[in-house]
């Protein structure tokens, strides 16, 4: 009889993290599809139970803008000026393209996982 | 954690990134917005700090993330550099017999490095344009003195905490004593000044004199510890022998490496470590040109050619300190 092992948390952690990564870039293009400013885009992304290393979402929205994958615009309006954040085409197109690219990478896997 | 001390940190913590002045207030804007949205929401700003990031993680983020396309091409020319002043230097070695200073462009590495880099050391270029002026003043115009002077142009700029008070004050007068030095050589070099002795005259070596001040201020700021009178002595010991030992002997050049000690000394002996990546640089120096002055290789009086390999102990135990860190 095999015997049980308990896994470190941080083990699984790290691992889990090694799967999150990347991902976040698929969310927060996702989430863009409609203007949204930068703490709704975090609000949404915690509500959707994503779990994943926030911090370094704000960096990321500024890295997306200089690859011409959004754009951002200073809204004025009450109560308070807010940054709210837009896909470009590019951005859309991009969008569309890792999600088939996320499906197909996700069925290849499921059939190995069949496999066992 | 208030929103104001958040931002406060945010800011220094990007301008020690040195992203630039507009990405930086545009982020403390977009951060006091957000901030004023989690309050509202009933989030604390730790909370906040947690999920969006400590003020250092965003800098860090920030700043690694920019400039996509320079960096690239930034990294692949400091990448080649290596093979290029390579190539540079057989050349100039195999078809203008100048191994010695050709080894010159093989400071093109970090300064190539130092221009690249998204904080620009400003010191560190300083030092190594230094070095080249040095050696070819040095080897094709026999200008070693007053060359050395230029090194003394550092010492305002290094880093105390109480620089601003006297900081532009030292300066000024260092700007102007190492000018002032330089055109008196010069002129004296030219002929302009002959007062009819056969050897750098007297008057010209009570000169030093005027740097003592931007000495003084540089150990005081530099080596607060040097207050002790034997620390002084030292300082003064060394100096007065370089100069009995260049009217003596004639040997200003390489006597000058003497001034080397005192940074040797306060950096290891009086500070009771040996921080060999700081002490390094000196310890090349003295060996690149004691070497080079006094032993000759085949074809030539003197061995500088291949003496500058001693610089390479400098990237050497930089490297090997850090595995072993």
């Amino acid at each position: 009889m095999a015997k049980e092992i308990t896994l470190k948390p941080e083990l699984i952690e790290g691992f889990e993290r090694e799967l999150r990564r990347g991902s976040l870039v698929l969310v927060v293009l996702s989430l863009l599809k409609k203007p949204t400013h930068g703490y709704d885009l975090l609000s949404k992304i915690e509500k959707a139970k994503i779990d994943m290393d926030t911090d370094t979402l704000y960096p990321l929205l500024r890295r997306l803008e200089s690859q011409n994958l959004l754009i951002s615009r200073w809204e004025l309006t009450n109560p308070r000026p807010r940054k709210i954040y837009e896909l470009t085409e590019m951005g859309q197109q991009l969008l569309v393209t890792m999600k088939k690219i996320w499906f197909q990478y996700g069925k290849n896997i499921e059939r190995i996982f069949d496999h066992d | 954690m208030t929103k104001a001390t958040f931002l406060s940190d945010l800011r220094k913590a990007l301008e020690e990134a040195s992203l630039p002045k507009k990405e930086i207030e545009d982020t403390l804007q977009e951060y006091a917005s957000m901030i004023d949205d989690a309050i509202d929401s009933g989030q604390t700003i730790e909370a906040f700090s947690k999920t969006m990031g400590s003020p250092k993680k965003v800098a860090k983020a920030l700043s690694k993330d920019r400039p996509y396309g320079k960096k690239e091409s930034s990294n692949q020319l400091v990448s080649l550099s290596p093979f290029l002043s390579t190539i540079a230097f057989f050349f100039l070695g195999v078809f203008a017999d100048a191994w010695h200073p050709g080894w010159l462009v093989y400071l093109s590495i970090p300064i190539l490095g130092i221009l690249t880099s998204k904080k620009v050391e400003w010191k560190g270029l300083f030092v190594f344009l230094t070095v080249i002026v040095l050696i070819l003043g040095g080897t094709y115009a026999n200008l070693w003195n007053p060359l050395w002077s230029l090194f003394l142009l550092l010492i305002p700029f290094t880093n105390n905490k109480e620089k601003t008070k006297y900081q532009p004050l030292a300066i000024g007068y260092t700007a102007l004593v190492v000018m002032f030095y330089h055109g008196v050589i010069l002129g004296y070099s030219l002929g302009y000044l002959d007062v009819g002795s056969t050897d750098v005259p007297l008057w010209t070596t009570l000169l030093l004199l005027l740097f003592i001040p931007v000495i003084g201020y540089g150990f005081f700021t530099i080596f607060p510890w040097i207050t002790s009178l034997a620390n002084l002595l030292l300082v003064l010991s060394i100096v007065i022998g370089y100069v009995v030992l260049g009217i003596v002997t004639g040997l200003w050049h390489p006597g000058w490496l003497l001034f080397l000690l005192i940074p040797i000394y306060f950096t290891s002996v009086a500070a009771k470590t040996f921080p060999i990546n700081d002490l390094m640089p000196f310890i090349a120096t003295i060996l690149f040109v004691l070497v080079g002055e006094y032993v000759s290789i085949p074809g030539e009086t003197n061995s500088y050619a291949l003496s500058w390999l001693f610089y390479l102990l400098i990237p050497i135990t930089g490297i090997l300190k850090e595995k072993g860190e």
